[in-house]
């Protein structure tokens, strides 16, 4: 109580006026741009989450452009409460800065280069080393160590033979340079630098360390073959993400001799830098030094038949067949589609039982030459018209995709070779890029025999979710909450957080999209339905129910059918590199650690995601804001006149007033929303019905009586002060025995509102301060206010309501101001607070709604 | 071939610099509708292609190195003046998309955009060559009928 006086006696005494009002506005706008940013934060949080829903099409420029955006509003955000609060939040400031960095390296994905050996057999290789030696090479190792499938022996050229070769040559800041000068928006010299850093590579010098080293693995290759082979030399581009995108796009070298294996592995290297390759690179946001080629060193196989084959065909709806193609000759010309391969349709069970094969003439093949590069030849007449492949061929090969395919798990490309012994090699294998086809039609609803209970509201997470309700009015309902059980509430909370993972869905009464929750639902990817006004009214605990925040219906019981179709619609974007990476980076930013205000760890030192910092500053901006009623105000104020013996000075921080006014003011010259519902409450209130006898008026209540005069109570210091603006309040009231400060913010921006209620009894005896406590608590409770109480202090809130309803409760708000004062005589027993709570509640807020 | 009316088929070409967005609309399109995708990240490849097939729409994106989105409109536009062409463009540039639509790209889709629109955009360009082309025969036959 002792800072009102305080702030009354700066408000009185005389100094700098103007000065202290000007920092209240000041204060009061850095409050409304922390507002903003919030906004603007959680709105693109949100965003993004959405894209993940699997729904949309984005590409990393979208990643870029709105991470600018968020790092630009958070720094918004922390600026606005630094300029409430001071220099004390600079922590977290710095908490952003480090949150920043972390996203940074995501963006950036740095490949670094590891150090290794320049050159590495298949058998020292497998998936993992994909970094080292790129996709290509990584699964021929994994291929040759991890099954026993038929690969040939070879060797990789591994992606730190590539950084040798470029320190070497001192190349590294010319490429640098080079891409350095060409931007964006400038795609012409795009081809001119392309050209240019090829011609870079192909100037240079190959490093006597790296000749080394590919002349023994070749000495030790021929050994293990037993004759001194001719080579394939193919490109195995580091970066699995990269491998899609240029398929075929890098140089390869067939049938290579050793002495020209040198010089092949230049031009590879070389193939790195097409204009393409570069735009790619600078699009997506790579570093230059990131670019490293591995190359695929292995005998070249003398192949009569070669060809590709799909684990499974990808116009087969059912998923049982595979695709295999075949040319004679090298596989060149099959996979580029040179000429019309053989083309069979083979079962996978039965294995290798031919559906449908078609055998076009096949005029030339590819064919390796007796001193080195390959030709093109003629296909012998009787060999024209032949299948390449012979049913026992077509089995074999079949049971190592499988096998392949179930190594990988996942359906497999791979390229294949028939050698002039009749015997079967793996050349190549990788992921399949298809997509199995699904129905098209649409889904029949609604789903009969199972009736709509609620068809309204807002989806923030798309999908279907179903189990029976549990209604959660406040956290302690969260405690053991069911799994699979369905979320009900009024309002959202973040603190939901903790039994999202075992959640089918949620359901909310009010509610945005942008909200905590929502953003949180997203990420653990709970169907959710906000904002359908009645939900806790409909639907009751342990009902079974089906929410289809798909179409944003909630239906009766479990609908199976649209649970199945959930499962079938898993979401295949998700494996592309784009996903993956707005992945990454959200993990970074919406994950929310701070959950409690009122734990220790609430604070920037414990932030790690930018929602953290979000969630901590807009909880500290609230504060700040509430201790401006601390703040001296002199000069400025104004006295509220009305009829009633209730002393109001108020502050106007900005539209809060009819901007005539002057010295006083009437309640109708009141402009601030909240303010004006709150005393619309207070001034509404009459006495209640059926008064006990010994009160005499309402007037009554307003004198102070001996009693309260000896507990210390001054009846001409009861002063009321309340800062304003138009869409803000904050009251101090200090009424007989009560001081209570009703807080309020109350926009079109459901996520800005809020009502923050503080309650402090005194005076009186325990018994009568324990009662008026329980007529509050029960009262709030029913609006639907989230309190604590500790002894005779409550604190509560509620946010996020959409403002009519907000303008609703700050109403009831105002009348129970009024009523508890005006009940501090009559509360003599606990059955009067039970009838006076009944009372209250049947005439002001159950006959409202 | 299944029941479906095989009007509805058709063979689209994508044409975008970024395999990933490529590969994601190639998995939608095919996922969602029985149309035929052929997909280039290579936009010098798109009068090759468009001369081996017979494509009933083409989607590009705008910016793209060495040749860009209004080049593909060109090549599109000067093999075939029905094949309706729409145009992928980042979020910001909507001047250059209108741009394209005035050199004759059917429509344009900002990116990111969600899965439906997209495939309502398609159904719709289809439709429209489908009219322009029932369209064209109908005047010739009105035309020919006609003293």
């Amino acid at each position: 109580m002792n800072y009102l006086r305080k702030a009354w006696q700066r408000l009185t005494g005389a100094g700098a006026a103007d000065q202290d009002k000007t920092g209240l506005e000041k204060k009061y706008a850095h409050f409304q741009k922390l507002l903003q940013a919030n906004n603007q934060v959680l709105a693109l949080m949100a965003d993004m989450g959405e894209k993940l829903s699997g729904d949309y099409l984005f590409d990393f420029e979208y990643i870029r452009a709105t991470m600018q955006k968020l790092f630009q509003e958070t720094e918004a955000l922390t600026h606005a409460l630094i300029g409430l609060g001071g220099e004390r939040y600079q922590d977290l400031v710095d908490a952003c800065h480090r949150i920043k960095e972390d996203i940074e390296t995501v963006l950036g994905s740095r490949r670094e280069i590891p150090q290794a050996p320049p050159v590495l057999f298949f058998d020292a290789l497998d998936a993992s080393k994909v970094d080292l030696v790129g996709g290509k090479n990584a699964n021929l190792g994994e291929m040759r160590t991890h099954t026993q499938i038929p690969v040939p022996n070879g060797f990789a050229i591994t992606s730190y033979a590539y950084k040798i070769f470029l320190d070497y040559n001192n190349l590294t800041q010319q490429i640098t340079d080079k891409i350095g000068s060409w931007r964006m928006d400038d795609l012409d010299s795009l081809g001119r630098v392309s050209e240019e850093l090829k011609e870079i590579i192909r100037a240079a010098q190959m490093p006597p360390e790296l000749k080394t080293a590919m002349q023994e693995a070749y000495d030790r290759l021929a050994a293990s073959e037993k004759q001194l082979p001719f080579l394939a030399v193919r490109s195995s581009a580091i970066g699995e993400d990269l491998s899609f995108t240029f398929a075929g796009q890098y140089a390869t070298y067939l049938n290579v001799p050793a002495t020209e294996l040198a010089a092949s592995y230049k031009k590879i290297v070389a193939s790195l830098f097409t204009a393409r390759a570069l735009y790619y690179y600078k699009n997506k946001g790579f570093k230059e030094e990131e670019m490293a080629m591995g190359v695929v060193v292995m005998p070249m196989i003398s192949a009569q038949a070669s060809g590709v084959l799909f684990s499974r065909h990808p116009e087969d709806n059912q998923g049982n067949t595979a695709l295999i193609n075949a040319v004679w000759g090298l596989g060149k010309y099959a996979v580029a589609g040179t000429i019309e391969p053989d083309q069979y349709i083979v079962s996978r069970q039965p294995l290798g039982q031919v559906v449908e094969q078609q055998i076009p003439v096949k005029r030339v093949m590819l064919r390796s030459q007796k001193h080195g590069g390959v030709a093109e030849l003629p296909v012998p007449e009787d060999m024209q018209t032949r299948p390449c492949l012979q049913q026992h061929q077509i089995t074999e090969l079949m049971g190592y995709a499988l096998r392949l395919e179930n190594h990988f798990q996942k359906p497999q490309d791979i390229e294949w070779a028939l050698d002039d012994q009749d015997r079967i090699w793996i050349l190549q294998t990788r992921p399949l890029k298809i997509s199995t086809r699904k129905s098209t039609a649409p889904r029949s609803r609604p789903p009969q025999g199972h009736p709509i209970l609620l068809d309204k509201g807002t989806v923030a997470f798309r999908g279907v979710g179903a189990g029976p309700v549990v209604l959660v009015r406040r956290d302690e309902d969260l405690i053991d909450f069911p799994a699979g059980g369905v979320l009900v509430s009024r309002q959202p909370s973040p603190s939901y957080v903790t039994v999202m993972h075992l959640t089918a869905a949620i359901v909310t009464d009010v509610g945005s999209i942008t909200g905590h929750m929502a953003l949180l639902a997203r990420e653990f990817k709970v169907p959710t339905i906000l904002n359908t006004g009645i939900a806790t009214q409909v639907l009751t605990p342990g009902q079974e129910i089906t929410v289809d925040a798909d179409f944003g219906n909630v239906y009766q019981g479990i609908v199976p059918e649209l649970l199945r179709e959930k499962i079938a619609d898993a979401d295949e974007l998700a494996e592309t590199p784009v996903f993956k990476t707005l992945k990454a980076v959200l993990q970074k930013i919406t994950p929310l650690h701070l959950l409690d205000p009122k734990a220790d760890t609430f604070a920037p030192a414990y932030c790690r995601t930018i929602h953290d910092i979000v969630r901590y500053a807009h909880e500290y901006g609230m504060r700040e804001m509430f201790k401006l009623r601390e703040h001296g105000v002199s000069g400025e104020a104004l006295l509220l006149v009305s009829e009633l013996p209730f002393k109001v000075n108020m502050v106007d921080l900005g539209g809060g007033l009819h901007t005539k006014v002057k010295g006083k003011a009437t309640p109708d010259q009141i402009l601030s929303v909240p303010f004006k519902a709150f005393w619309e409450g207070v001034s509404a209130m009459r006495w209640p019905q059926g008064k006990p006898d010994n009160v005499k008026s309402i007037s009554s209540v307003f004198v102070k009586t001996e009693e309260q005069v000896a507990q210390g109570e001054n009846p001409y210091r009861d002063e009321s002060y309340v800062l304003i603006s138009e869409n803000y309040m904050n009251f101090s009231i200090h009424l007989g025995y009560h001081f209570s400060n009703v807080e309020a913010y109350v926009s079109d921006q459901v996520n800005d509102n809020y009502l923050t209620f503080h309650f402090h009894g005194g005076g009186s005896t325990p018994e009568r301060r324990e009662r008026r406590v329980r007529l509050i608590e029960a009262i709030i409770d029913r609006i639907d206010l989230r309190y604590q109480r500790t002894g005779d202090v409550i604190e509560a809130k509620l946010s996020k309501y959409p403002a009519p309803e907000m303008l609703n409760r700050l109403t009831v708000m105002g009348k129970l101001t009024t009523y508890t004062k005006q009940l501090d005589m009559v509360l003599f027993s606990e059955g009067i607070v039970d009838w006076y709570i009944k009372e209250f509640l049947r005439e002001h807020v159950d006959a409202k709604t | 071939m299944n029941n479906q009316k095989k009007s509805s088929i058709g063979k689209i070409l994508i044409v975008d610099d970024e395999p990933d967005m490529l590969e994601m609309l190639d998995m939608i399109i095919s996922d969602k509708t029985n149309h035929r995708v052929v997909t280039t990240n290579n936009p010098l490849e798109v009068k090759d292609i468009l001369a081996k097939g017979n494509f009933n729409l083409v989607i590009t994106d705008l910016k793209m190195p060495v040749m860009d989105g209004m080049d593909v409109i060109a090549a599109v536009k000067s093999r075939d003046a029905d094949i309706p062409v729409v145009v992928i463009t980042a979020f910001g540039t909507i001047e250059s998309a209108e741009e394209a639509v005035r050199r004759g790209a059917y429509d344009f889709i900002t990116k990111p955009f969600r899965k439906e629109q997209i495939l309502v955009t398609i159904e719709r360009a289809l439709d429209w060559q489908r009219l322009t082309r029932e369209n064209r025969e109908l005047k010739r036959h009105v035309k020919n009928s006609s003293p």
